[in-house]
């Protein structure tokens, strides 16, 4: 029984988050949903993506010379699963769902990732599937409702499929370097609905 | 000679199935009555939630949600409890009835409307919300009280108060 407490204890605070969230939803109607525009979404929006109804709990937004993209951290309401959109304004909207974090361990040295974005060339194998040499770029991340600004520097692979393999050098060299790496896809943005905003 | 040697390969291998799935039928515990409890409880609460996420994605009309979101609520607040007097007499079939059949008939019958439609039945929804929700009062009044023949008691009104509610739905 000692377990079963434990676990409904679990189950208890899961579905009180979950009511919480859902209780912020104020649902646009149906007519006036197509009006909507990925780039107004934030803080507390949801979204419908296939059976999903996703909650945004934090905003993103990255900044490069050239232009910048928003990030958005989703929350399922069903199961609490966190995931991640890169939404980014180009002569259309370019819409990038987060499919995994690969652990770096699978990656090779940072050294060698390096070596890659300064010969432009390269490849790396993850899963079966190779990712080329696309690109690599410094951004300036900062979070919705904060001043604060963080260096981070990209580098992005492409698989032939389209996917994308980005790795995240987040720090400095006094404090260190830390490294993220997400394997991310486009989606039509049509497969978003927002449900409220 | 192969001949007694094959029928020894194939006694084995049935024996070794037959052991094995013997082996499996025993890892089957039954679930205890608490493991019971606990399942239950969390489909219960999986209900209600279910039923507030479709009503949050097609309701737009404020004064419905809330009286939903109380009864919600309210239930929330003694599914655990009411899920350990399962055994107890009707009103805990009551309190499943309207988790399971009353509240997501009401919901989804509602979102079925034409926004039309909805207009005009407001007032009736929020009137048969506010039934269920009385009954989830009575029953959690029941509860608190710790007494069961109380609790029984209370039970016999609140079917008898159900009858008077099927017959308007």
């Amino acid at each position: 029984m000692k377990n079963a407490t434990k676990s409904t204890n679990g189950f208890k605070m899961d579905m009180a988050r979950m009511f919480d969230i859902l209780r912020g939803m104020k649902i646009v109607p149906l007519d006036q949903r197509h009006k909507l525009s990925l780039l107004k979404l934030k803080k507390g929006s949801f979204i419908q993506m296939g059976n999903n109804t996703l909650f945004i709990e934090d905003v993103y937004t990255y900044r490069d010379k050239k232009e910048s993209w928003t990030e958005f951290k989703m929350v399922n309401v069903e199961t609490l699963e966190v995931s991640f959109m890169e939404v980014e304004e180009d002569d259309s909207i370019i819409v990038t769902l987060t499919e995994k974090e690969v652990p770096m361990r699978k990656l090779p040295h940072t050294d060698d990732i390096e070596d890659m974005s300064e010969d432009e060339d390269g490849e790396i194998v993850v899963d079966s599937e190779t990712y080329y040499y696309d690109d690599d770029y410094k951004a300036k991340f900062s979070r919705e409702g904060s001043t604060k600004e963080e260096k981070v520097y990209f580098y992005d692979f492409k698989s032939d499929a389209g996917k994308l393999l980005t790795i995240e050098e987040w720090g400095n060299k006094e404090e260190g370097w830390e490294y993220q790496a997400f394997i991310s896809s486009e989606i039509h943005e049509s497969s978003v609905e927002i449900l409220s905003l | 000679m192969t001949g007694i040697i094959l029928g020894l390969i194939l006694i084995g291998g049935v024996a070794f199935f037959v052991m094995k799935k013997k082996g499996d039928t025993v890892m089957e515990t039954p679930k205890t009555k608490e493991e019971v409890e606990v399942d239950t409880y969390k489909e219960s609460i999986n209900r209600l939630f279910t039923i507030n996420l479709v009503a949050r994605k097609n309701i737009l009309e404020a004064d419905v949600l809330k009286f939903l979101e109380d009864t919600i609520d309210g239930m929330r607040n003694v599914t655990e409890e009411i899920t350990k007097f399962k055994n107890f007499g009707e009103q805990s079939v009551m309190f499943s009835r309207i988790g399971e059949r009353y509240l997501p008939e009401l919901i989804q019958g509602y979102i079925n409307l034409s926004q039309t439609e909805r207009e005009t039945n407001s007032g009736k929804i929020i009137t048969d919300l506010s039934v269920l929700k009385s009954e989830v009062s009575l029953i959690e009044a029941s509860l608190s009280s710790s007494a069961t023949q109380d609790f029984e008691k209370t039970g016999k009104l609140i079917s008898a108060m159900f009858k008077k509610f099927e017959g308007d739905v």
